[in-house]
């Protein structure tokens, strides 16, 4: 970045720092936020947990402006209503609702963490996208690509952190987890009305409005359900860690939507999971927790898809060069591997075979997971929308070579599946998954439509490096040659 | 409008996939009957797969039952009428009963080395023991006795030690023997279990091996050959190891845990397990 005599070229690279830090502070901030949220949630009552929750994020919103009252005061009376709704959606509502439909250990934890973390980045992603087709329909289906990437990432991540994995969305209990994946919403809508409601002033009264708002609510509910403290006073720390956190996500998500719309914050949230998955590397220095759970090659798969769409939906924040970016002629080439990865959403994936002792004889049952119950599957569809995106994008080379590298540990993602647990299969046989009277194992088969799909993604990605390394050249020597 | 038709058809195409991938709730279940006889063959067998709809598999399952069979009524009433006859001295009526065991069952209790006995011109001590055949399932512990019933014949798998590895209570199950092994100092290994499970035949054990033992233990995996027994070994890549041969339907597995995380050094200790149980 060159100074300008005005000093603007200063003001923009100060701009960008402030993004960045922001945006990190976002990532780290959510992922312990979901940490805590899975260890909270469902142990303790909702009313007293959203009612700190917002009394933390009003906390953190305060020490942010500074000066909470001349900021507020700022405001038209408009746009403090408005803040105090975005305020009541995000900052409470979204809590409330992940606190209200947890109970004890259902759903999962895993798959908290994969509608929290994939689920709202999609969601992220679905605005992102609607949000960059006003001036470059290539950003938004970067987004949209993206964006399933970041869900299959995301479900690769969690879906390898035990064998066998207590991940199985939407069959058990498929209400509770709509609900989580609802408060996306309320997240995302919340974060786009506070960006609204600032309109071109700093965030830092529409952000103590809307915390305040979310405070006094808070409190009303805790109150209204009794006031109680034991949870409050038998887990101390976990609250004010859980409180701090969500007040910076409450901060940070605003300015990042802001700065480069819902898909960069997509971006961020997108990356819980994997935050979360290097706790493990702590544990075993420290070597408390015993042995490690994971399925690294799995896991470390499934973060390659999850890293690709993170940084798809972080670029499809972007604005001007992609406006310009036009279809090349062999773009319908980086359709086909789309096509052959929807195809391959139906074809058999996986061959799961669960071994139970019941008191009245022995369970023996195998069953065919399809594509799209395969996290193979699903990451196919991915890494092929991506292609096809990254081949309409200007300066793909990053992005392609993420994604490649993605296709390269597509395998060992072959035998994870998206849901261990049956719809339909008696508890009373799944429940024994794991212990010295059942088991589950998965034997991945193979799927030619969705192996295809990722040969030739990875094909195209290798075609849009080359090109785009070939323009940069050019254009280098061009450069040389004006000198 | 060609765009439109493209996104229009792609939407299809997804939908399609998803309402194709929503018929497909069917699980293939095993039913049936498997009889066993108490002194280990199985008699009967009718186990088959159905596929049936997820709501209904939890109805499906295999049973097992353990009974004499009229082979093993025989010998027994043979074995005990020999007895009688050694406990008399009448070694010529003993000696008829027991080759006709002999001829029925080879390894029939004690039949066989009294038999031999005999014809050494020896005098065999008597069976004093129960000539009622146990039955059902034995969870028999480690404290001295020996497992009875189908997987007696077992036993001779899980000892009570093994190259310095010192035996745990024995864990039996209708088919099926395992004994964890304590590890002498200095072991490469931090865990050790051995598993013998009795199959109807050689071809169940061998598929067995190939749905569950192989897919787990598909790292770093070599055949050796032990008292001209071909044994695999493979490990999980990152902890366990096992080394596995099948006796004619008799399965056995020894899994080992690697103290250093490095599976693949556990090979030799697994060779010379299995060389001190197959001598």
């Amino acid at each position: 970045m060159k100074r300008r005599a005005d000093g603007s070229g200063v003001m923009v690279m100060a701009g960008r720092r402030s993004v960045v830090v922001w945006s990190l502070v976002l990532a780290v901030a959510f992922a312990t936020f979901v940490g805590m949220m899975v260890e909270l949630a469902g142990r303790v009552h909702a009313a007293p947990l959203a009612g700190a929750l917002t009394v933390g994020a009003l906390a953190v919103a305060v020490l942010v402006a500074g000066r909470p009252i001349r900021v507020v005061v700022s405001m038209d009376r408009r746009d403090q209503v408005l803040a105090c709704a975005a305020g009541l959606m995000i900052v409470l509502g979204a809590p409330a609702v992940v606190a209200g439909v947890r109970m004890t250990d259902a759903p999962a934890g895993s798959i908290v963490v994969f509608w929290m973390s994939g689920g709202w980045a999609a969601i992220a992603a679905l605005a992102g996208a609607a949000w960059a087709w006003r001036h470059s329909s290539s950003l938004a289906v970067l987004a949209l690509a993206g964006g399933v990437a970041a869900l299959a990432g995301a479900a690769g991540v969690v879906a390898n952190w035990e064998r066998p994995s207590s991940f199985s969305p939407l069959v058990r209990f498929p209400s509770q987890e709509l609900a989580v994946l609802a408060a996306g919403v309320l997240v995302v809508v919340g974060a786009l009305l506070l960006v609204r409601a600032a309109r071109d002033r700093k965030l830092d009264g529409a952000l103590v409005c809307a915390t305040g708002a979310a405070a006094l609510a808070g409190l009303l509910w805790w109150a209204v359900d009794g006031m109680s403290t034991g949870a409050l006073i038998e887990r101390p720390l976990e609250f004010v860690i859980a409180a701090i956190a969500w007040g910076a996500v409450c901060v940070a998500l605003p300015r990042v939507v802001r700065s480069g719309g819902p898909a960069r914050a997509g971006a961020m949230l997108s990356l819980a999971p994997l935050l979360l998955t290097s706790l493990i590397g702590v544990e075993q220095l420290v070597g408390v927790a015993g042995p490690q759970p994971m399925i690294l090659g799995g896991v470390a798969a499934g973060a390659f898809v999850l890293v690709a769409g993170a940084a798809a939906l972080w670029r499809s924040g972007g604005t001007s060069p992609e406006a310009h970016a036009r279809r090349p002629p062999w773009a319908l080439l980086a359709l086909v591997p789309l096509a052959a990865a929807v195809i391959g959403l139906a074809m058999p994936s996986i061959i799961a075979t669960a071994n139970v002792s019941k008191d009245a004889g022995h369970f023996v049952g195998s069953w065919t997971l399809l594509g799209w119950e395969s996290v193979a599957g699903f990451s196919a569809l991915a890494l092929a929308a991506l292609a096809g995106a990254l081949s309409r994008a200007e300066r793909p080379i990053v992005l392609a070579a993420l994604a490649l590298a993605a296709c390269a540990g597509w395998a060992l993602l072959g035998d994870v599946p998206m849901h261990v647990l049956k719809a339909g299969l008696a508890p009373g046989i799944e429940q024994y998954y794991g212990t010295e009277y059942g088991s589950i194992a998965f034997v991945a088969v193979t799927n030619p439509w969705s192996v295809a799909a990722v040969a030739l993604a990875a094909f195209v990605l290798v075609l849009v490096i080359a090109i785009a390394l070939g323009r940069t050249a050019v254009r280098a020597a061009g450069a040389k040659n004006e000198r | 409008m060609p765009r439109r038709l493209g996104f229009a058809l792609a939407i299809a195409a997804f939908a399609g996939a998803l309402a194709l991938a929503g018929c497909a709730q069917l699980v293939r279940v095993e039913t049936g009957t498997i009889v066993t006889c108490t002194y280990g063959e199985i008699t009967t067998d009718t186990v088959h797969v159905v596929e049936v709809p997820a709501d209904q598999a939890a109805n499906y399952t295999v049973t097992r039952e353990t009974t004499t069979c009229p082979l093993h009524l025989k010998a027994e009433a043979l074995y005990a009428e020999a007895q009688a006859a050694i406990l008399s001295s009448d070694l010529e009526a003993a000696k008829a009963k027991l080759a006709e065991i002999v001829a029925l069952d080879a390894t029939f209790r004690r039949a066989r080395t009294q038999l031999d006995a005999i014809n050494a011109g020896k005098t065999p001590v008597p069976d004093t023991g129960t000539t009622t055949p146990s039955t059902g399932t034995t969870d028999t512990a480690g404290d001295g006795k020996l497992p009875v019933g189908p997987v007696a014949n077992l036993a001779g798998y899980v000892p009570d030690s093994v190259a310095g590895y010192t035996g745990q209570p024995v864990s039996a199950d209708v088919f099926t023997l395992a004994r964890e092994y304590a590890p002498p100092a200095n072991s490469p290994a931090d865990y050790l279990v051995i598993v013998v499970e009795q199959y109807k035949d050689a071809k169940a054990a061998q598929a067995d091996v190939a749905a569950a033992i192989a897919p787990r233990y598909g790292f770093g995996v070599s055949t050796v050959n032990v008292a001209a027994r071909e044994m695999r070994f493979g490990t999980d890549g990152s902890r366990f190891a096992t080394l596995e041969w099948n006796d004619g339907g008799i399965l056995v597995v020894i899994e080992a845990s690697s103290a250093a995380r490095k599976p693949a050094d556990l090979k030799s200790t697994l060779v010379t397990l299995a060389g001190g149980l197959v001598k």
